[in-house]
């Protein structure tokens, strides 16, 4: 029993990384920036704030 | 019928937030430049009429440095939208204004939207609107885009200008650039308008101004269309180039953006903008500017400051640190009593436990770096301190915008490169943006943040703050190096001019503090229950399997039985009814050596793993750098996410250990194991520094580059770079140690 269970937790945790991988691939990862943020990210999931701005002359 | 209007503004202006109210879409809103730098369109339909919208790049200027210059020029010259609806943030008005006036001076039909006039109202900033709209001859209207407000006198206003303007043409805005300038302007006027060179396309004036800016796509197409004409006209650039430089001590770019502030100041100095309060802060941020920037005072200031960041970090950090340790300590004693041997109790305590818990376990130290960092870019410092190492970047061939792609990744500590390297999109020069891509990863984010602690304080716990500031530096001029090195070599390039805007000081608010650090801390511990868990239990059934053949099981089930043989059976029951420490001699000396039989089949079975395999066909190599198999396997499941490290030297190290009252930390059990020592562990922090970004960041490098190669480069480039970095490391310290 403990063995299928961990065949299980095993097999869900390589579903999981494989599906977070390919949606980091086609750029659909969601936006944590620890997770990874790419060009489609959900509105207010990446805090990290431009800390000054810039003039490009 | 459906009119064209074009969105445009400069980044964080608020165009696409303004684009979704207008047309129903869902675009992402960025808090970071360059997050749209293709064209997109949609539909509005309105009372006014019916509007096709299209949102822009944000740019800042409409000479073709960057490719959201050159998306948003090429719209305007080959689509000729009906309107450009500029989006210009009024609490910024000056420095907005600056694209405007471009626009103008293109002749372009312009329309403003003086879009967040809440923030502009908030800081005390009142705007006479109907004064801006005269002094600019364009027709100017309030917006708040994130409410709506202003959306349908925008609509009215933009219908009624494109009605008007079909009867009569738009002006076109001609500043005086000084006479110099200006006189060279007319003769080139002359000669384009004379020899109808690009007038199809360009206004005659308009093209004499991109020549002096050495507007490259302009001088391009121009030496396409006439070389001759070409020719005459850079003569005379060169010419004014050089008279300038000789009377001036200035350059022909810079004299034009400075006229272009200075007529945006005439306007603005007309009473069109009042200042309720506040405006002494800003005399005090020059104050304090002058000493925190000094050339000299600056960087011993920023080098205090960093220390006194890590200083802070460590002394208030250990001690919540260590309840969580031995929180994840007391799990694991509970897992192991509660759950019978097996599989399951391996992975719950070795897999789950020991390695998440071992990433968990920093979680106090990183919220009060995220702290500190929080309160310096608060408080306007790291603009400051992207202003000093401007000067520096240059010496090393990088652009000034390329500072805040390296802050964002982790400058200081704890950033991520992800972003850092969709921010260096808002660098002109592909050349300078391809180094800044290839050198942002080198920034220590948070993801490195806990092999780096994990390292200090288990081998450096005197020096804590000292050993971090040395990785900061290591790191930073590493990358400087790099740059430098790639700048000279495979991405040769002229530099680009530019300026950045610094922010007054302001002392942060409390609550601000805490939702930034609140909101960096969520993150790593998301990251820790999702992606690092996911990865642990791979990475644990990695090294669990395919386990011990049965003829080495049986050898080891030998060596017990020789050993249970060799004393009496009372012995034996003694061994298992009483705790060590009321054992007599003998029963000590035989449990000693049943459990040394254990280790060792708990290592082999460990080395056999398939993880174990490839650790230890590594280790050939990887040895000159101080690491053991162990690490090996760690540093190629730090591919996946950095914070792996971590967690797969706590499943190692806890596989391998077989004693169920052992509770140690992760820092406890490398500091006493075989092969560590603080060589080992700056030789490791080296490597991590250096080698391969995660594979979320090489998929970005990737997408920004626009070739798999340039991504193919950074892993192969900065892996060996970080092993030939390690080597030297472990090599000369052990012969300095020896």
């Amino acid at each position: 029993m403990d063995n299928i269970l961990v065949g299980i937790i095993v097999a869900g945790a390589l579903i999981f990384c494989i599906r977070s991988f390919i949606k980091i691939y086609r750029g659909q990862g969601g936006c944590n920036c620890s997770s990874g943020c790419l060009a489609r990210e959900r509105k207010g999931h990446c805090s990290q704030n431009q800390p000054f701005k810039i003039i490009n002359k | 019928m459906s009119l064209a209007i074009a969105l445009a503004g400069n980044p964080n202006s608020g165009k696409t937030t303004l684009f979704n109210e207008l047309t129903g879409a869902r675009q992402h809103v960025g808090n970071y430049p360059g997050v749209t730098v293709e064209k997109k369109q949609g539909t509005c339909v309105s009372n006014a009429g019916q509007f096709n919208v299209v949102d822009l790049p944000g740019t800042y200027s409409l000479t073709a440095y960057s490719l959201e210059e050159v998306v948003a020029r090429d719209f305007l010259v080959d689509e000729r939208p009906a309107m450009i609806v500029n989006i210009v943030d009024a609490s910024n008005l000056e420095r907005n204004l600056y694209l405007s006036v471009q626009f103008m001076e293109m002749g372009v039909p312009v329309c403003v939207a003086l879009n967040m006039m809440d923030v502009a109202k908030k800081r005390g900033i009142r705007i006479d609107i109907e004064k801006l709209s005269q002094l600019l001859n364009v027709p100017v209207v309030p917006t708040i885009a994130r409410s709506g407000e202003g959306k349908k006198k925008l609509l009215t206003t933009i219908a009624a200008a494109i009605a008007g303007n079909k009867e009569k043409k738009g002006t076109t805005l001609n500043i005086s650039y000084g006479s110099d300038i200006d006189t060279a302007l007319d003769e080139m006027e002359a000669i384009i308008s004379s020899d109808n060179f690009l007038t199809q396309t360009y206004p005659a004036r308009w093209t004499a101004l991109k020549y002096l800016e050495k507007d490259k796509q302009i001088m391009e197409v121009g030496n396409k269309e006439n070389p001759g004409v070409g020719s005459d006209l850079l003569s005379i650039v060169e010419k004014v180039t050089r008279h300038l430089d000789v009377t001036l001590d200035t350059h022909p770019e810079g004299m034009i953006a400075d006229q272009r502030y200075g007529f945006i100041n005439s306007v603005l100095k007309q009473g069109v903008v009042t200042y309720a309060h506040d405006r002494n802060r800003l005399q005090q941020s020059d104050k304090i500017d002058k000493v925190v920037t000094n050339r000299f005072a600056g960087p011993v200031i920023m080098v205090a400051i960093l220390m006194g960041l890590y200083h802070f970090t460590f002394t208030y950090g250990e001690l919540p640190m260590g309840w969580l340790e031995a929180f994840f300590g007391w799990l694991g004693g509970v897992a192991e009593n509660a759950l019978p041997d097996g599989l399951l109790k391996s992975l719950v305590i070795s897999g789950i436990i020991d390695g998440v818990g071992g990433v968990l376990g920093f979680v106090p130290l990183i919220m009060f770096m995220f702290l500190g960092i929080s309160f310096l870019e608060d408080s306007g410092y790291l603009a400051r301190m992207a202003f000093m190492l401007d000067r520096v970047f240059r010496i090393f061939g990088l652009h000034g915008s390329s500072v805040m792609a390296f802050i964002v990744s982790g400058g200081i500590a704890g950033g991520c490169a992800v972003p850092g390297v969709m921010a260096a999109r808002t660098l002109k020069s592909p050349k300078e943006r391809l180094a800044t891509l290839l050198t942002v990863p080198f920034m220590n984010c948070g993801a490195k943040l806990p092999v780096f602690v994990l390292l200090v304080a288990a081998f450096f716990a005197d020096n804590k703050a000292g050993i971090m500031l040395g990785i900061t530096l290591v790191s930073w001029v590493g990358a400087l190096l790099v740059a430098r090195l790639l700048r000279s070599t495979i991405i040769k390039g002229e530099a680009t001019p530019f300026v950045m805007e610094l922010p007054p000081y302001r002392l942060p608010t409390l609550k601000g503090l805490l939702i930034h650090t609140w909101e960096r801390t969520w993150q790593y511990v998301k990251k820790a229950g999702t992606v690092i868990l996911g990865i642990s239990i791979l990475i644990w059934a990695m090294m669990t399997f395919p386990g011990l053949d049965e003829t080495r099981q049986a050898q080891f089930e030998n060596k017990r039985s020789v050993v249970a043989q060799s004393v009496p059976a009372s012995v034996l029951d003694e061994i298992q009814s009483l705790e060590i420490d009321g054992l007599s001699g003998q029963a000590q000396t035989v449990k000693q050596a049943l459990a040394q039989i254990d280790q060792d089949e708990a290592q082999a079975g460990l080395k056999n793993s398939f993880a174990g395999r490839i650790g230890v066909a590594l280790e050939g190599i990887t040895k000159l750098a101080g690491f053991d198999w162990r690490t090996n396997i760690a540093l190629v499941g730090g591919f996946a996410a950095k914070e792996v490290v971590v967690s797969t030297l706590g499943t190692a190290y806890s596989l391998g250990e077989v004693d169920p009252e052992e509770t140690a930390s992760l820092s406890d059990r490398l500091r006493t194991a075989d092969g560590w020592g603080p060589l080992t562990a700056l030789s490791l922090m080296m490597f991590t520094i250096f080698y391969a970004p995660c594979f979320v960041t090489v998929v970005c490098i990737a997408k920004e580059a626009g070739s798999w190669k340039w991504a193919a480069f950074s892993v192969v480039f900065n892996t060996a770079l970080a092993f030939g970095l390690s080597v030297a490391v472990y090599q000369v310290g052990s012969l300095i140690m020896s």
